[in-house]
This record gives structure tokens, C-alpha cells and sequence, in this order.
């Protein structure tokens, strides 16, 4: 009969592999990587599961054994720091009002946003009628009502929109130090646009004149309906939306824009 | 080389990291900074475990197939030479695997073909960019 200690040896590497094998399993099927990394690069997050399935096929067979000293274990325990952390953290958990805070530059981070997303949005995401393709058909179609927009395509040809009325989703955020970005106005409506992964995600934003309609939560995801437009302060152009109605929303499906 | 019984300078850095990334989990905190912390630790990590398993594995494939002799011959016998080949081969591949430059290719170009060329033109670029600098003595 094998000792704890001899089984603990020859189990650590299938277990270790098997594991990052059924994160990454779970995270494909699911769709939960989108929340970490563009979708496109799905692919990648595949091929990395079959290598580690494969991995953990080979380290199967007999004989292979790892030491059981505390060494390895603590290693062991670094390379399943990820999935903990995967797992321990909650479904909904996004990058909210602190990583914008960290990040957000003032509206001329989407002059940036604009050289970095010269490509069309990834494929099965937030796609709604925007200039890209016939947006100039549909924005006529839509005169009547407001035009269902992203924050992203009102960073990338906010010109397109200039005093028509426009509905988005985003995050809801208020705070003092927004005033010297948007022109004294203390409330915006951002979401994230990711370029590479989470790491990289830029904060788009759109200053919202609300009155008493917007809801006291930061980070309470809202439907924005105003009239946008670009006004010039200190020689930057600072996208505002007016007379907007914000009602809260659930959180979309995908919270990030690609 | 650690000695019996005692605990090597390195574990005790693993049990370090392992006590701060263990407190810095995301259990109570929401989308304030641990939530962050843990986002982005995470994204980072799944953006390189990919690029991590494919070297693992072309490192395994190398030591299970190729013998040293065989790779030792393959390389110029001076070692500044091996040294330039070894960078010049991380140079060749290193950009392909950067997932932003690949956005960006493929923003730029919809042709796979030139795809490959302008990463190996970006390398050729560095390349003369760096020699520019070191053999004219530009730098500082």
C-alpha cells in the first residue's frame, strides 16, 4: 500500500495540470475569459488547455514523481494562485470606479482609444447601429428616436453624432475630481474599452447632465438617453450628453467594450 | 545550494508572495482596488499561460528529441555568436507573440502574408536601430 507522501508525490503534477485544464475549460465554455482578455484571442486560451491536458496525460505515467518537500509545495501553490483567485472571485466582479479613477486621463483618452481600435468590433460583440458599415443609413432610419450607440463608437466618430439624440449603456460614476475634465460637471458615464486584456483596458467616458434623474450609486450600470454634443474646453473637446434621462439597467452580458 | 532543514532564501519569497496574493484576495471588496488588483493579476496570467505552455512544451519537444550535440552543432562555436543568434531567433519570434503588436498588424494589414513581413521588418528596424546606437556610440 503506497504512503500519503508517495501519493501526494506522484498526484501533484496530474493534479496541478489537471486543474489549469478545467479552469481553462470552464472559462471557454462559459465565456468568463472575455472578462480577462479580448475574445478573439480565445484561441490561444484553447490551444493553452489541450497543451495542458496533454501535459497532464504525460505526467500520468508511471514513475514520473515530484518531491514532496516544502519547496514544491509552495510552488505548487504559486502556479494555482490564478485559479484560487479565479475562483474565489465573485461572477459580476468587473473593473469598476477605482480603475477608473487609476486611469481615466480626461476625454483626450479617446483620441488614444482612436488609433488603437482602428479595426472593427470583435465578432458576436456589442455591435449596435453605428457609423461603421451603413451607420449613416440607420442613424436616418432612427431620426425619429434616439440612436442605441456605444460609448466606444462616440469615442471613434463622435462627429457623427454631434446634436442628435443618443441612448447608451455604461457605468454611472460621480465625483468631484470629474469637474476639471468635463467643465465643472461632477458626473460621467464610462465603460471599459479593451484593447489587449483587462491590464489594458482604458476607461471611455461621456459627461452627463442629469439633473435629479441619476441614481446615487457609483458604478450602478445605466441607460443614458440625451442629446450629445462636443464642446470645446481649454482646447480639448469634451463629448457631454444634455438633457439626458439615465435609468439603471442590468449588467450587459459583455461589460467591456473590444 | 540549500542545506537540509534549512529554508532556502527562495521559499521564503514564494511564502511571502503566497502571504500577500492570499490577502489581497478578492472576497469582500467589489470594484474597489482589491477587486482591480485581482482582475488585472488574473488577465495578465491568462494572457501569458498560452505563450508559457507553448515554450514549456517546445522546450520539452527540444530536450526529449533534439540531443545537445545536435543543438550544439547547429550553433556557431564562439559564444558572442551563439549569444547574437539566440537574439536575433527571440527577435524573429518575440514580436509575433506580443498580442498588442498582433491587433495592431492586423488593424493595419488584412493580408497574412504582409503580416509576417512588417513584424520581421519591425525587427530588422530594431535591429539596425540598435546597432546604430551602440557601434556609433550614441547612447548614453
Amino acid at each position: 500500500m503506497r504512503s500519503p507522501v508517495e501519493f501526494i508525490r506522484r498526484s501533484l503534477h496530474p493534479v496541478v495540470f489537471g486543474i489549469w485544464t478545467y479552469a481553462m475549460l470552464h472559462l471557454l465554455l462559459s465565456l468568463r475569459y472575455a472578462a480577462f482578455l479580448r475574445p478573439e484571442f480565445g484561441f490561444l486560451l484553447a490551444a493553452a488547455h489541450f497543451i495542458a491536458f496533454g501535459f497532464m496525460g504525460a505526467s500520468l505515467a508511471p514513475g514520473r514523481t515530484l518531491p514532496s518537500d516544502m519547496s514544491t509545495m509552495l510552488r505548487v501553490m504559486v502556479l494555482l494562485l490564478p485559479v484560487l483567485y479565479l475562483t474565489i472571485m465573485p461572477g459580476d466582479l468587473f473593473l469598476g470606479y477605482n480603475a477608473f479613477q487609476k486611469r481615466f486621463v480626461g476625454p483626450a483618452g479617446a483620441a488614444a482609444a482612436r488609433q488603437n481600435q482602428a479595426g472593427p468590433p470583435a465578432p458576436g460583440m456589442d455591435q449596435p447601429a453605428g457609423p461603421s458599415g451603413d451607420g449613416g443609413e440607420r442613424l436616418d432610419e432612427q431620426a425619429a428616436g434616439p440612436i442605441e450607440i456605444t460609448l466606444r463608437e462616440l469615442a471613434l466618430t463622435p462627429d457623427l453624432y454631434q446634436g442628435k439624440r443618443v441612448a447608451f449603456t455604461g457605468m454611472f460614476f460621480r465625483d468631484g475630481d470629474l469637474k476639471m475634465h468635463f467643465g465643472g460637471r461632477d458626473t460621467a458615464v464610462y465603460r471599459f474599452l479593451m484593447t489587449c486584456c483587462a491590464a489594458d483596458a482604458m476607461p471611455l467616458a461621456v459627461a452627463v447632465d442629469a439633473g435629479q434623474s441619476a441614481p446615487s450609486r457609483n458604478d450602478q450600470w445605466v441607460r443614458v438617453e440625451g442629446t450629445f454634443r462636443i464642446e470645446e474646453i481649454d482646447g480639448i473637446s469634451v463629448p457631454i450628453v444634455e438633457e439626458a434621462v439615465v435609468d439603471p439597467v442590468e449588467t450587459p452580458e459583455m461589460p467591456y467594450l473590444y | 545550494m540549500s542545506s537540509p532543514g534549512r529554508f532556502p532564501a527562495r521559499d521564503f519569497l514564494l511564502a511571502f508572495f503566497l502571504a500577500v496574493a492570499v490577502f489581497f484576495l478578492p472576497v469582500k471588496d467589489g470594484s474597489g482596488a482589491f477587486g482591480s488588483l485581482a482582475i488585472v493579476f488574473v488577465s495578465i496570467v491568462f494572457e501569458a499561460i498560452p505563450f508559457m505552455f507553448v515554450g514549456a512544451l517546445i522546450g520539452g519537444l527540444l530536450e526529449e528529441f533534439v540531443s545537445r550535440e545536435r543543438l550544439t552543432a547547429l550553433l556557431p562555436r564562439r559564444g558572442w555568436l551563439t549569444v547574437c543568434v539566440a537574439q536575433m531567433a527571440f527577435m524573429l519570434t518575440g514580436p509575433m507573440f506580443d498580442l498588442k503588436l498582433l491587433l495592431m498588424y492586423r488593424s493595419v494589414f488584412r493580408n497574412r502574408a504582409i503580416v509576417v513581413l512588417a513584424s520581421l521588418v519591425l525587427v530588422a528596424v530594431l535591429a539596425v536601430s540598435s546597432a546604430f546606437v551602440f557601434m556609433d556610440g550614441l547612447g548614453p
